[in-house]
């Protein structure tokens, strides 16, 4: 399901549901690989059923039943506020969740990725996503444990495979992000250290975004490293140019926003880029 | 019969609505002023202007008007204002164009993607407006167009929305009409 956050939700008809939020947060295979089966667990462990039952005499039935309808058999299942009020709603327990995480853990390891990235993805994990999936450094800790007891093995990280299959879509995903309401610089300083060069210029674009005191330099700091990463994003350039032109460096502003007109010419914003050019 | 219906429709909901004689020149707030068109008609819902010629959530052209520095776009019914983004004077168009799309999302609305971001005639004034496509809390596909002015650090801002099927193509050559007839005081 294409939608910013990390979330990834298992229905009862064996549907499970991953937002796009959370292929850009995995930084390889193994990170997803862990956060599917965590999720598989749920559903092998019939967990979300059992929500359903101890939830009979409430209104969420009639939107579970209308969820649940519409995801046999198909790829659709219902737009991202609905399927994230349901998991709200049907949020599990801690032993389901403590069970979960074990069976989930096992599940990838015998698929052969890396039990260690079980751990990652919690504690990158979102604020609404926590409030459904309690993380802490208990069951942080927990998980570490259990990924120590797997017998050693040569792992699958498969992190070359997950930038190649994510490359495509990333602009879309970032620019996601960004749009966002909030804060977005602590999501975008993780990623920044993959090297990628849309992830540097989402930092850039969260600190330009933020406007702090500090934040102007920073941001440019940031579109700079993009621009020196191998896949350098035109778009790095365009926030540069936005970025000087709100300090009101004419000169900065103009060189950014032709560089960004070379390197986009079918950017879908040229005529306002355009039109900054003129006014410049 | 269907204006009866909208009528009875919109009193039960506890908002105001009027009938507007087309070719009228209607004051949207902060200055601005539309001439109104056959077939539509006002309402009041929440504090905001709407323009709907088949009915809110169908058609729909709402007037955000006089956005100052920190106030959101537009207030949700149920949701705490402090949760809505909120407009800065320093934002360009392209943050603009961004803020409309987290504020729709606020709204319930999915999958809200902008584009076509461009310089556009706000009245005499120089504004901007981009396109549109979104889906409803019910996921009906829908269109939009947006048009916005920012001057002294006040943001105007009208949005067009409507079915993507039959209504958005339906209503838009009215509603270009109403956008191109902005008076800015």
């Amino acid at each position: 399901m294409e939608g910013p956050g990390l979330n990834v939700l298992a229905l009862p008809t064996g549907a499970l549901v991953v937002w796009t939020g959370a292929l850009l947060r995995a930084e390889n295979e193994a990170q997803l690989a862990q956060l599917l089966a965590h999720e598989l667990a749920h559903d092998r462990n019939k967990d979300f059923l059992d929500q359903y039952h101890r939830r009979l005499d409430t209104s969420g039935v009639v939107a579970l039943l209308g969820v649940a309808a519409s995801g046999v058999g198909f790829g659709f299942v219902g737009t991202p506020a609905s399927m994230a009020a349901l998991d709200a709603k049907y949020s599990h327990t801690g032993a389901q969740e403590r069970d979960a995480d074990k069976t989930g853990l096992e599940m990838a390891a015998a698929a052969g990725y890396d039990p260690s990235a079980a751990i990652a993805p919690w504690r990158a994990a979102d604020a609404d996503f926590l409030k459904v999936h309690p993380s802490g450094e208990e069951r942080l800790v927990a998980l570490q444990s259990l990924a120590q007891q797997v017998p050693a093995r040569a792992w699958i990280m498969g992190a070359d495979s997950h930038r190649a299959a994510t490359a495509p879509w990333l602009e879309r995903w970032v620019g996601e992000e960004l749009r966002r309401d909030g804060d977005t610089v602590a999501l975008f300083t993780r990623l920044a250290v993959s090297g990628r060069g849309l992830c540097r210029y989402g930092l850039g674009e969260a600190y330009r975004k933020r406007g702090l005191t500090g934040d102007a330099a920073l941001a440019a700091t940031w579109f700079r490293a993009a621009l020196a990463a191998p896949d350098a994003p035109p778009l790095a350039w365009r926030g540069l140019g936005l970025l000087a032109m709100q300090n009101g460096d004419k000169p900065g502003a103009r060189a950014a926003f032709a560089q960004y007109r070379v390197m986009a010419p079918d950017a879908d914003d040229k005529a306002m880029i355009d039109y900054y050019l003129a006014q410049l | 019969m269907k204006r009866a219906a909208l009528v009875l429709c919109l009193g039960l909901m506890g908002c105001a609505m009027q009938s507007m004689d087309a070719g009228d020149d209607a004051s949207v707030g902060n200055g601005v002023t539309v001439r109104a068109e056959p077939g539509f008609a006002q309402i009041h819902l929440a504090g905001m202007r709407y323009w709907t010629r088949h009915g809110t959530g169908l058609d729909e052209l709402a007037f955000y008007t006089g956005i100052k520095e920190g106030e959101p776009l537009f207030r949700v019914p149920g949701r705490r204002i402090g949760d809505m983004p909120v407009y800065r004077g320093r934002m360009t168009p392209n943050d603009i164009q961004d803020l409309v799309v987290a504020s729709l999302a606020k709204k319930k609305m999915q999958n809200v993607r902008a584009g076509a971001l461009r310089p556009c005639p706000f009245g005499s004034a120089q504004g901007f407006c981009f396109d549109l496509t979104l889906a409803n809390d019910e996921g009906l596909e829908m269109r939009g167009r947006v048009i916005a002015s920012a001057h002294g650090g006040v943001l105007d801002l009208m949005v067009f929305t409507a079915p993507a099927q039959f209504y958005f193509a339906e209503v838009s050559p009215a509603v270009d009409r109403i956008l191109a007839s902005i008076q800015v005081k």
